[in-house]
């Protein structure tokens, strides 16, 4: 899977929990989920979740822990698929 | 000091296989022992989240701690059906749930013996920010706050006679220290 792949569903899972209206106009790899994009702490477990079911992968705790980038997301993701 | 967490009904209300894969990236072992006794019930588990949410909270604003996403590492009890503890590194919170038609609201306070409000406030986003900033200020000049945003909020506003009227749509819940 390509990078671009990756980033296009990752993108797809994120957009469905970023409150409306919060959205910016460019979605870059250092925006922090929780403090840019306005995910609520308890969406961050669904995003989780949904990436182990798109990509197939167990996300660890230790993983989890870093997972507050898109940019993080990103490399986690692709070290496993 | 205050922190709150909340989640709604509509947040709650999962479907299993989503609720038990929950159950294993947030609970400890011991949790997920006490959370079977207990028919692995759906606020059995939720309870367990947002005392650890407003448990981490507390700790990151007493203490500045960097942001993690670490549930595991914040292990709570329940001390009655309304009281739990949690546990922070070296630190001990002891808060209580409040669990009604609106949904779950997990609060801790620093000083135990002061009163808690809370009430419903607009969600930030760019079009309010002015308005609820200048509402913020406001209510953190006078007392301990805490907010809990909710992307989905299924239900009707407690119109805050001070704040809040101007507001149709209520996306979290403020959580006031009084009398301290």
């Amino acid at each position: 899977m390509t990078s671009e792949h990756i980033r296009k569903k990752l993108e797809g899972i994120i957009d469905t929990y970023i409150p409306k209206g919060e959205k910016p106009e460019k979605v870059t790899d250092d925006l922090d989920l929780m403090e840019d994009l306005h995910i609520n702490s308890a969406h961050l477990i669904d995003i989780i979740l949904d990436i182990e079911d798109e990509f197939d992968i167990e996300i660890t705790d230790e993983e989890a822990e870093n997972m507050l980038t898109l940019g993080a997301a990103m490399e986690i993701i692709s070290a496993k698929v | 000091m205050i922190a709150n967490d909340f989640l709604s009904h509509a947040f709650m209300d999962r479907e299993w296989k989503r609720v038990e894969r929950i159950a294993n990236k947030i609970l400890t072992s011991a949790e997920i022992t006490f959370w079977k006794k207990h028919a692995q019930s759906k606020v059995v588990l939720f309870k367990f989240w947002v005392a650890k949410e407003a448990s981490y909270k507390m700790a990151s604003r007493q203490f500045d701690l960097p942001r993690t996403f670490a549930p595991k590492n914040f292990p709570c009890q329940f001390l009655s059906e309304d009281q739990f503890s949690c546990q922070c590194g070296p630190h001990d919170y002891s808060g209580e749930w409040l669990f009604n038609e609106k949904g779950l609201l997990a609060v801790i306070q620093f000083d135990s013996r002061s009163v808690a409000e809370h009430f419903w406030v607009p969600y930030t986003n760019a079009r309010r920010a002015p308005a609820r900033h200048a509402m913020l200020g406001d209510l953190q000049k006078s007392h301990p706050t805490s907010f809990e945003n909710m992307r989905s909020s299924h239900f009707e506003a407690r119109v805050h006679p001070h704040y809040c009227r101007s507001y149709s749509e209520p996306w979290g819940v403020c959580s006031l220290e009084l009398n301290s």
